[in-house]
């Protein structure tokens, strides 16, 4: 017995699959109804072509734009575009910022991408245990997580941080582990109201594990919730990377990442050397955005409530 | 067991101002103590040209003192970021010690016995000092007589007397005993440990030392420890209390006490009437307990060198960097300094007609090699000359100057850099003996078994102990990889660290690079202090130290030294320190730091300048202008014009 994968849409009355059931065609279905949706919404078409631009510059510009981001450059630093920098200038320590550009992109996206999909499985995962069981067993774990939601999320990530050092690894995993709360608010929200779904009665009756219902039934049945919410989790991780890097807790040489690039924005600004924030600081509104752009259609796609709107 | 005489922890290039934390207490003493001339006593006195300092490697210029002289008006003048005064008791705690708190706060008030540097000069400046002249010696060698010129008073109108010495002595010596972190600068056997002294007349006190030092060593590490105290107003165990005989140790105890906690009441410190006595020419006014802004009257009976000209001497607080520099731009500031992150900056000053003057400070920096490093075998390796031999060649002290440091530094290739000079420094600390080549660099590992592979692993294929071989407890395989931590501010200490980075990896060396906090880095990164952490770094950058009158390396590069920060080791240095201590050889010192130079304990950097700026309504002596890039603040030596 499979379960729909079919968050958005229920199976029209009287088809096959409604509820949960064997539906492939319904499946199928659905997800086109999600697309069909989510591409007239030209936001976050838009969005989409925004990422997949950053994605594309920052994994394959290096192939095509070469530089050294390795060794300084030190009798060549803040030289302004085109004037003995690149086409963006160079930095303080002699890099050229296009290419910096690039690899602090490619490392942003990275650590967003895979911060969030931790944040997201230990959310779900934690979600819906707590929603299936309820009881005192709910009420534990969702006191757990308002107890860590009121604790300052960056100072532990900055203290967790600098204790275990800053690589790609490290941040993705401390900030993926203190970013699932709210997928998992979400989840258990999702869960509480399709474990009294017939389907999932029917699973209960017919000697499903609890581990089946969570894995079966109610994790594929809430995946739009959790689709939708990743897209807002990698915003959220590359800002926060973002304010690490910053506050000169992101990676660290030779790697860098756009929040590292800005760190020394306001001296930057002050001595006139424009381009070393403005466009690492337009790079990283336009990633943010464009998640968000997404998270948004998506959100209205999945949701029949939303639609056409 | 040693001695760090008259040195502080100077953190980065920028911050080099050792505004963090001193070690050597009165490290800020050097850095302020001497010099002589003879004197009249008046302002005119000063020099009108060009200051008593060397300008190679100076920035900008200081204009001859002004002859219109205008009295009165507040002197704006910036305090350091994050070293807000906060002692005023000029015996002063270690955690409490920096030069903000003694050399532009205290010093205000109480003058040393003996003053430097001369302008930037690392020198004695007897024209300020309350002696005309360095201690005669005994025929033994053991006993130093100091006779006061009579020059100084109090301002209750007594004369500084020999008395005030042995009060500040005697008070020393409790505080020591009490706590060796009650005296910043203090080392277990050396001063007061190692001397008693004794008040031949009013005016004369000699000091009898334990065994025969280098004359040199006693003058600027020890003698020039001190600062006169008030004897009939400060020796008390109680406020309204009568006068003790401190000569007695229960009762120096008791006012040390005393005046030490009153010290500790910031928000007594403008209604005490103790620190109303001064034999400096401005008395406390005011203090803000929450900034650490302070403001000072004149001593109206001023009696030293120079004038108190101005009316008020506000000390203003500061948060950053750029927020000092934001108001010396607006002109609500008369004095500041420019930061390294704002140097760029500089012509907006400049159009304002501002003066700029800018001087390398007496010190160095460095990034020290961690012998003890037992993680990859790093310290073994590093234990072999060879290797920071090829390390000194990779640090591009020119790219760095000119790229980090926009051309305001001084080039230094151990601790006495090319500026400001110093007669003890040796020939190969003027001309690098490591000039930068990635050749040279490769040459010297393959030629030691190393099998260099650029931007790849360099390893070891020939262990032994050979000539060609790669030395003493390196073993077969062995890579050069290592971690290292460096302070996040200011920028240019990321700058220098990255760039040496990347030079390494032309010859198959990866750091990895770790920022850490000033504080942390002195704490962690020192096997003295974290012996525990000995294996958690190879390498670390903090800054660096700053230098008294007699630089020697003691407590820094011996073996077993409480800065030994990297527990470095040579024998030789050893014996050579030692002799600088010891003596009597003028060379002495020389010699050593001439073998610390080719021995690289650390890679030394070079040496930024500390660039002030002043409003061009502000003149005078030109050698308190250039005092400032040493951190000094001599108000009396300044004035407005009309």
């Amino acid at each position: 017995m499979t379960t729909a994968i079919d968050p958005p849409v229920p199976a029209p009355p009287g088809s096959p699959g409604a509820d949960g059931g064997e539906a492939q065609g319904a499946n199928l279905t659905g997800w086109r109804l999600t697309v069909r949706e989510f591409l007239k919404n030209r936001l976050a078409v838009a969005g989409v072509g925004i990422l997949v631009f950053f994605i594309l510059f920052a994994f394959l510009g290096p192939l095509v734009y070469h530089t050294n981001q390795e060794a300084t450059n030190l009798l060549n630093t803040d030289a302004a575009p085109g004037n003995g920098g690149g086409p963006l200038g160079s930095d303080s320590n002699g890099f050229d910022v296009l290419g910096r550009l690039m690899l602090g992109g490619r490392t942003s996206l990275e650590i967003g991408f895979l911060a969030a999909i931790l944040a997201t499985v230990i959310g779900t995962l934690w979600g819906a245990v707590a929603g299936l069981l309820g009881g005192l067993i709910d009420a534990v774990m969702m006191r757990v997580v308002d107890v860590l939601l009121s604790i300052p999320f960056l100072l532990v990530v900055l203290i967790v941080a600098h204790r275990y050092g800053s690589n790609t690894w490290n941040l993705s995993i401390i900030l993926g582990i203190f970013s699932w709360l709210v997928p998992a608010r979400l989840i258990r929200g999702e869960v509480l109201t399709l474990r009294v779904r017939d389907f999932v009665s029917a699973a209960r009756v017919m000697g499903g594990s609890r581990s089946r219902l969570i894995f079966r039934h109610l994790i594929p049945n809430a995946m739009g919730t959790v689709i939708v919410n990743i897209t807002f989790q990698i915003a959220d991780a590359i800002l926060a990377l973002a304010a690490l890097g910053f506050l000169n807790f992101g990676v660290h040489y030779p790697s860098t990442d756009w929040g590292s690039q800005i760190s020394d924005a306001q001296d930057a600004l002050s001595n006139g050397y424009w381009w070393e924030v403005f466009p690492v600081g337009v790079c990283l509104v336009l990633v943010v955005m464009a998640f968000n752009l997404i998270g948004d259609g998506l959100r209205d796609a999945v949701d029949v409530r939303l639609r056409k709107r | 067991m040693v001695d760090r005489d008259l040195s502080l922890f100077r953190s980065g290039e920028q911050m080099r101002s050792r505004n963090q934390r001193v070690i050597g207490g009165v490290a800020l003493l050097a850095a302020g103590a001497l010099g002589l001339t003879a004197c009249s006593g008046s302002s005119t006195s000063h020099s009108k040209g060009a200051p008593s300092a060397a300008n190679a490697y100076s920035y900008g210029k200081i204009p001859a003192a002004s002859t219109t002289v205008k009295s009165g008006g507040v002197l704006h003048v910036a305090e350091d970021v994050g070293a807000d005064p906060n002692w005023i008791f000029p015996i002063t705690p270690a955690a409490n010690a920096s030069v903000y708190t003694i050399n532009q706060f205290q010093y205000l008030s109480w003058r040393t016995l003996y003053w430097s540097p001369k302008g930037s000069a690392p020198e004695m400046d007897y024209s300020r000092s309350m002696t005309d002249a360095a201690p005669t010696v005994s025929s033994d060698g053991k006993t130093f007589s100091i006779k006061l010129n009579g020059k100084y008073s109090w301002s209750d109108g007594n004369k500084v007397s020999a008395q005030d010495v042995l009060l500040w002595f005697d008070l020393y010596k409790a505080a020591v005993k009490e706590s060796p972190a009650n005296a910043s600068n203090y080392t277990p056997g050396q001063f007061p440990d190692n001397a008693t002294a004794k008040v031949v007349n009013d005016q004369t006190i000699s000091f009898t030392f334990n065994k025969v030092y280098n004359p040199a060593w006693i003058l600027d590490t020890q003698l020039n420890q001190i600062v006169p105290l008030p004897s009939k107003e400060w020796a008390k165990a109680a406020t309204g209390g009568s006068n003790l005989d401190y000569t007695q140790p229960a009762n120096a105890k008791k006012i040390y006490d005393y005046l030490a906690k009153q010290s500790k009441s910031l928000s007594t410190y403008a209604s005490s009437p103790l620190w109303q006595t001064v034999d400096g020419a401005y008395k406390i006014k005011s203090y803000n307990t929450s900034t650490g802004a302070a403001t000072f009257a004149p001593n109206t009976k001023y009696s030293g060198e120079g004038k108190p000209n101005f009316s008020e001497v506000d000390l203003l607080s500061y948060t950053s960097p750029t927020a000092e520099f934001n108001d010396l731009q607006s002109g609500k500031l008369d004095l500041g300094y420019v930061s390294s992150d704002n140097w760029p900056q500089l012509n907006k000053i400049k159009s304002e007609d501002y003066n700029l003057y800018g001087l390398p400070d007496f010190g160095f920096s460095f990034m020290y090699f961690n012998f003890k490093d037992a993680t990859g075998g790093f310290g073994k390796a590093i234990s072999q000359l060879y290797v920071r031999q090829a390390f000194a060649h990779l640090q591009d002290e020119n790219a760095e100057i000119k790229g980090a440091y926009k051309g305001m530094a001084a080039p230094a290739y151990g601790p006495l850099g090319v500026a400001p000079k110093s007669p003890y420094t040796p020939a190969n600390g003027l001309k690098n003996p490591f000039p930068f080549s990635v050749s040279a660099a490769k040459k010297l590992l393959t030629d030691h078994g190393w099998k260099v592979v650029p931007n790849g692993v360099t390893t070891c294929q020939n262990p032994g102990t050979g000539a060609n071989q790669c030395g003493a407890g390196v073993a077969k395989g062995q890579n050069l990889n290592f971690k290292m931590y460096y302070t996040s501010t200011p920028k240019v200490v990321g700058e220098e660290v990255t760039s040496f980075a990347g030079n390494l990896k032309q010859i198959g060396v990866k750091i990895n690079l770790n920022t850490d906090t000033f504080n942390n880095i002195i704490s962690n990164e020192s096997n003295p202090s974290s012996p525990k952490n000995e294996n958690a770094w190879g390498m670390a950058d903090f800054g660096g130290f700053t230098e008294n009158n007699y630089p020697s390396t003691n407590t820094l590069f011996n073996t077993g030294g409480t800065y030994n920060e990297g527990s470095f080791s040579d024998p030789q240095l050893d014996k050579l320190i030692n002799a600088s201590m010891l003596s009597t050889d003028p060379n002495a010192l020389k010699n050593e730091i001439s073998l610390v130079d080719a021995d690289l304990p650390g890679i030394f950097q070079p040496n930024e300048d500390r660039i002030y700026a002043w409003s061009p309504k502000l003149s005078g002596s030109p050698d308190a202008f250039a005092a400032l890039t040493q951190l000094m603040l001599d108000p009396e030596d300044l004035y407005f014009t009309k």
